[in-house]
């Protein structure tokens, strides 16, 4: 009767509380662009985007693509370099931006967002930053996936692409590799965490969608070595826009994706960058995907997992500044 | 509402009219949102009629598959039960509160379990169906310095509305062996793993 009397009590004393909204932007996950007017935002394609630049625009411009699909730009930011030292917006013109309906970004539904309306948006972000010269696009896992299928379909408007990690550039390779990206280990304690916390709540709209699977997500990828010590932040997750962005990419339950039908006709330079840690996207996978371009480099970030960007800054954005070199893209060359 | 007014007077009524109490305990395994083990214990208050008892269960719930990771659910409450002839019809109310801790928060749920269960009896046991609605009122969250660091800093700690809501149908079955009675129950419900299923166990004595 006692434990009766507790858990009686306590439903009286949480009925006779004020009570948080679990779905209202701002008390589980930040505000998007159209609930905070003071975020950088910029109104394009049909949608309001987070978007922040930096450096000239009179510069080259650099079009960084996150990774997800679903992350946000939060973690690429410390591509920009230290300060004091000299930084990747002292030559170009960096763009940074949360792809539609991710990071904080306007939320839209399912049946808004599919790999076309994105190469749409990047188009759209492209004439808006670059409108006189193909930029370098800078793509970092599914971003890098997604600056491939944008040069992919429009090689003439890209000038270099580095491509940091990127994930399976065809549906084949997903599958090939889908156990070891998700890994599911039913005995490990992210999943019984994912699966519990179910009890408590319910993904009914955007906001609760895309706190929800944030309980798993530094565990879900163990072979991508993430750091534990200095883990990479994100602003908030785009859940809607990441499954439907794969769905998207499947025909009757396959993978069917194909972003290198058309990469040899790009003929700028790609460097796909592995790090030297990661089990599943490292060095020996992206020396397979390398065979989709004609002139690729292939390089290695050393001692970092598929975080580097984050974790390593320094030796990716001498990579990224070895591209343009190659390139001949920008004044910023052979630092 | 309703339901509470009712269960409140059966147990006005057992106060009036108990009699030596029946005791039960019970257990199981199965599949309900994770994978989950389930123990029991029932206390029959009173026979209040040759057709209606009053029983008190009382229940703790643990995810097995990483069990002592601050994660449980304690439940406890009322149940009749309504027996004419062949017939069954069980009904029990379970005020619950659940704790969870991991990555993101610490956290403490409220609410309450609603069951009806009408069945059939046959001479070695039972079988029947069950409709459940399972309801939070409200979860305290607290949320990990992980959380505010890598994610939202300004995110807010406190008490919030019930986000949960369940509804089950399903069927239950019991087979009297020795002495003790085994169940089988499974069902569709509403959420991200939209079935459950359980095998157990109750000794009475």
């Amino acid at each position: 009767m006692k434990v009766i009397s507790i858990v009686l009590s306590s439903l009286l004393f949480v009925t006779a509380c004020e009570l948080a909204d679990p779905g209202e932007a701002g008390n589980l996950v930040p505000r998007t662009v159209t609930e905070d007017s003071s975020l950088p935002a910029l109104d394009l394609a049909g949608t309001r985007l987070h978007v922040e630049t930096f450096g000239s625009p009179s510069n080259p411009a650099l079009i960084f693509l996150h990774g997800g699909p679903g992350g946000d730009y939060r973690s690429l930011l410390r591509l920009r370099g230290q300060p004091g030292e000299p930084r990747l917006e002292d030559d170009y013109f960096l763009v940074f931006w949360d792809q539609r309906g991710t990071g904080l970004s306007q939320r839209h539904d399912a049946a808004d967002i599919n790999i076309d309306v994105y190469l749409s948006d990047l188009d759209a972000i492209i004439a808006k930053f670059s409108p006189d010269r193909p930029p370098a696009l800078i793509g970092h896992s599914w971003g890098g996936m997604y600056a491939t299928a944008y040069l992919n379909q429009y090689p003439e408007r890209v000038a270099a692409a580095v491509l940091l990690e990127p994930g399976p550039l065809t549906g084949a390779l997903y599958s090939e590799l889908k156990s070891e990206i998700i890994h599911l280990d039913f005995w490990s304690e992210w999943l019984s965490d994912l699966l519990w916390d179910q009890r408590f709540l319910s993904p009914d709209d955007h906001a609760r969608m895309d706190y929800a699977p944030l309980v798993a997500r530094k565990n879900v990828q163990p072979g991508y070595h993430l750091s534990q010590t200095d883990p990479a932040p994100l602003w908030r997750l785009g859940a809607v826009a990441q499954t439907a962005i794969l769905a998207s990419g499947a025909k009757d339950g396959v993978w069917a994706w194909n972003f290198v039908t058309n990469t040899r006709s790009f003929s700028r330079p790609v460097n796909l960058v592995a790090s030297s840690d990661n089990e599943v996207l490292g060095l020996a996978f992206q020396t397979r995907q390398a065979e989709f371009f004609d002139h690729p480099t292939i390089s290695v970030v050393t001692d970092a997992g598929h975080d580097f960007p984050w974790t390593a800054p320094d030796q990716t954005i001498a990579l990224i500044r070895q591209t343009l070199d190659q390139a001949g893209y920008g004044v910023g060359a052979s630092r | 509402m309703k339901s509470l007014v009712m269960f409140g007077m059966l147990a006005f009524a057992s106060v009036v009219h108990a009699e030596p109490s029946a005791q039960r305990i019970y257990g199981g395994v199965g599949m309900d949102t994770t994978v989950l083990g389930r123990l029991g214990y029932e206390h029959r208050l009173a026979t209040l009629s040759p057709r209606l008892s009053l029983s008190i269960p009382a229940e703790v719930q643990l995810p097995l598959l990483r069990p002592g990771g601050g994660d449980g659910e304690l439940r406890a409450g009322l149940r009749t039960d309504l027996v004419l002839g062949r017939f069954l019809l069980g009904s029990t109310l379970m005020p619950f509160a659940r704790i969870t801790s991991n990555d993101i928060h610490r956290a403490v749920g409220v609410g309450a379990d609603l069951e009806l269960d009408p069945g059939v009896t046959f001479s070695r046991g039972s079988f029947g169906l069950e409709l459940g609605l399972n309801r939070s009122v409200a979860d305290h969250l607290h949320h990990t310095d992980a959380y505010r660091k890598e994610t939202y800093m300004d995110v807010v700690d406190g008490w919030y509305e019930g986000s949960s809501a369940t509804l089950r149908a399903g069927i239950r079955t019991a087979v009297r062996l020795g002495g003790a009675e085994w169940r089988l129950r499974a069902g569709k419900q509403s959420g991200q793993v939209p079935f459950y299923f359980e095998l157990g166990a109750a000794i009475s004595f």
